[in-house]
């Protein structure tokens, strides 16, 4: 109801600013051929059908004539007299007498689309003829339609520029008031667009959200375009043709999106995207080059239903009408939108929305079912951590002539390190650590292996130990490999160790010269020598401390290790640790039990 | 930051190089072992230039072991070089003298291969 008071108010009053007047609305001849005859003054129009002007509906799409003739009251003869021409359509020509007096917009371009406003042109000079012969042709384009709101304007000839402000700001507000669904998309395309980002930063590993963002904006940028248009006055380009490339950028998202749902990722698909949006942006590309581009979108997303048809089927349905509207932008094959209670809504944006709301949907389900199944995994993995540690030994060891510490500190839930250790029945200690290549579950699994196979193993020979590993661990690796490292304690003090790609242990804080074998799991027919050590306090240590790496990406490397290595388990594990763990670290240390103190050195 | 790995191939006869560049990671195969299948039939000599890999995992480390058996198995010599002298230390406590050598440089690489 205030609308109603307000346009009521701003109703215009040409006859009271301009004087002398010859009135040409009312009835009119029209003709939907297109033919430059029809421009002649002489042509006979009387089988054309009858339209009035101003229009009282909005007129069809398409060119067409609009004729009427007009005699001129005598008396009528202005210095100069003006034409004013209400929003009749898009792009208008108008012609007097046969004469070209009068043009606005460009035919065939809807990028050049003009706001539907009067607009008032100079006559050529020179008296005005008896009777005026006024013919115009027209193009009504289904573009813009916050730009075309055809019922009302000015159609005459007059004495003097007439004033058209009033008028005019009553037709803008009527676009605005017609605008209003397209807000209403705009505002939910953007809030569509900020959902599927803050879903993407959820889970960066599903790209098509990102590109469904930026659809979803490009689209509202459309609505953004045109209602900045009706709204200030130096608006800096033609709305249709700044929303033309929010529409190119659209498409290229579209595009995007079909391909990350088609999990399509070849490098030149994308630089064929980008370049067809960038050449939009410097060179003004023709709007059929548009239409071309939009239906290779429709083909993209044919053979993406081919080739990834296992998604969910009325996403692609629903892709696929939101693709068939973007198409018909450039093609014009159908109406771009709908009269819904007298306001226009925009048909792809409406299928963007829908679509939007199926995908936000179907992704917060998706995230749900991912929580879920996170939670259940990390439950597997805490399990599968509390079976590695019940595998593992205990901490401490004391067999007769030797102390034993060990610490494992995994990077992950589980570990691909191991330590394991056993009293023979003649009071040796045999100690094993081993490092299987890779990281998480599988890496876990071969560690239960290389466990299972040292608790069944009865020799007390570090060399025969390693040799049997290698067998059991033989083509079950994965491709991978596992290092190790076994030594044995004898209660008299004498010391073996045998190596398997391990590094080697440091004895006395030096490291000890042993021959290194293949790593277990290679190849089937490996060999392990054994070589005595001759200290009393050794300290056994994964990769993980070796390589620890610091911000810089430095690595502790052998010097460190070497020089920190008279230290307890613990501060050697510590000291990785602190500067920088990026694998399994152990530490196991064996030292004489006659020697004071439980700390090394 | 673990970067990713490229390879670059130079045949020359009986010789391949196979120039890596980048960390080698589980996720190195393809220009590890990929690059090392789609050798020509006919090498029989293989140099492996490290000198612009800062980092190998045990996982790339196992590439290389895979890479190296595969060579012993179809009687093809392997040399490496560029290899900083940390992992210097690696490939030899790995015990991998048996199926090839470590080299400082290409030229010293390309001696030895003969």
């Amino acid at each position: 109801m205030k609308l109603l008071l307000l346009l009521f108010a701003c109703a215009p009053s040409l006859s009271a600013q301009t004087g002398p007047l010859l009135d040409l609305s009312g009835e009119w001849r029209m003709s939907a051929d297109d033919r430059p005859a029809y421009a002649d003054p002489q042509f006979d129009d009387r089988t054309w059908k009858t339209v009035r002007l101003p229009w009282t509906q909005r007129p069809p799409i398409g060119t067409y004539w609009l004729r009427r003739g007009v005699d001129v009251p005598v008396g009528f003869s202005p210095a100069t007299a003006f034409l004013t021409v209400g929003p009749v359509g898009e792009a208008y020509e108008v012609y007097i007498n046969g004469e070209r007096v009068a043009v606005a917009g460009k035919f065939g371009d809807f990028r050049e689309a003009q706001l539907a406003h009067s607009r008032t042109f100079p006559l050529p000079p020179g008296p005005l003829p008896a009777r005026l012969h006024v013919a115009v042709h027209v193009e009504r384009m289904d573009v813009a339609q916050a730009l075309s709101l055809f019922p009302g304007g000015t159609y005459a000839v007059t004495g003097s520029a007439p004033s058209l402000v009033d008028e005019n700001l009553l037709l803008l507000l009527r676009q605005k008031t017609n605008q209003a669904p397209n807000l209403v998309l705009w505002a939910s395309l953007l809030a569509c667009a900020l959902l599927f980002w803050l879903l993407w930063l959820a889970e960066k590993d599903r790209v098509e959200l990102w590109w469904l963002g930026l659809l979803t904006i490009s689209r509202g940028a459309i609505h953004i375009c045109f209602y900045l248009a009706i709204s200030l006055d130096s608006y800096p380009l033609p709305a249709p043709l700044s929303a033309y490339f929010a529409h190119a950028l659209s498409s290229a998202a579209l595009a995007e999106l079909i391909m990350a749902f088609a999990n399509v990722r070849t490098w030149w698909m994308h630089g064929l995207v980008w370049s067809y949006w960038l050449l939009h942006l410097l060179l003004r590309l023709p709007v059929r080059a548009s239409a071309l581009f939009d239906f290779a979108v429709l083909v993209l997303l044919f053979l993406g239903w081919q080739r990834n048809r296992q998604r969910d089927r009325l996403t692609w349905v629903t892709l696929l009408l939101v693709t068939m509207s973007h198409f018909n932008v450039g093609l014009r094959a159908l109406p771009t939108s709908i009269e819904v209670n007298g306001y226009d809504l925009n048909l792809t944006s409406s299928a963007l929305i829908v679509l939007s709301v199926l995908l936000a949907f179907l992704s917060l389900r998706r995230l749900l079912a991912d929580r879920r199944e996170k939670q259940r995994l990390a439950g597997e993995l805490e399990a599968a951590r509390t079976v590695q540690q019940l595998l593992l030994p205990a901490a401490a060891a004391q067999s007769g002539a030797w102390d034993l510490d060990a610490v494992y500190e995994p990077a992950q839930e589980v570990g691909g390190d191991f330590h394991w250790n056993r009293t023979t029945p003649d009071g040796s200690l045999v100690v094993v650590i081993g490092d299987v290549s890779g990281k998480g579950l599988k890496a876990a699994m071969l560690v239960s292996v290389a466990i299972g196979a040292l608790r069944n193993e009865k020799s007390s020979s570090p060399a025969a130990i390693l040799r049997a590993l290698n067998e059991g661990l033989t083509g079950h690796t994965g491709g991978g490999f596992v290092t190790c490292c076994c030594a044995r304690f004898d209660a008299d003090g004498t010391t073996r160790v045998a190596n398997a790609g391990h590094p080697a242990p440091y004895d006395d804080g030096e490291e000890v010269v042993v021959e290194s074998g293949l790593p277990l799991g290679v190849v089937p027919d490996a060999d392990y020598q054994e070589s005595p050590m001759k200290g009393e306090q050794f300290v056994f240590i994964s990769d993980g401390v070796i390589e620890s790496a610091n911000a810089k990406g430095e690595l502790l490397g052998f010097d460190r290790t070497r020089q920190m290595s008279t230290r307890s388990a613990q501060e050697i594990a510590d000291a990785a640790r602190d500067w920088g763990q990026n694998d399994d670290i152990t530490v196991v240390t064996v030292r004489r039990a006659t020697l004071p103190g439980k700390v090394l050195a | 930051m673990v970067t990713q790995t490229k390879t670059k191939v130079d045949e020359n006869g009986d010789l391949a190089v196979l120039r890596f560049e980048g960390d080698i990671t589980s996720h190195s195969e393809e220009a590890v072992l990929g690059k090392y299948r789609a050798l020509n039939a006919a090498t029989k000599k293989i140099l492996l230039d490290f000198s612009k890999v800062p980092y190998l995992n045990s996982s790339g480390i196992a590439l290389v072991i895979q890479l190296l058996m595969a060579a012993n198995k179809a009687s093809q010599k392997v040399v490496c070089f560029g290899l900083s002298a940390h992992f210097v230390k690696v490939f030899t406590m790995l015990g991998l003298a048996k199926y090839t050598s470590l080299h400082a440089d290409e030229t010293a690489a390309r001696e030895a291969v003969g």
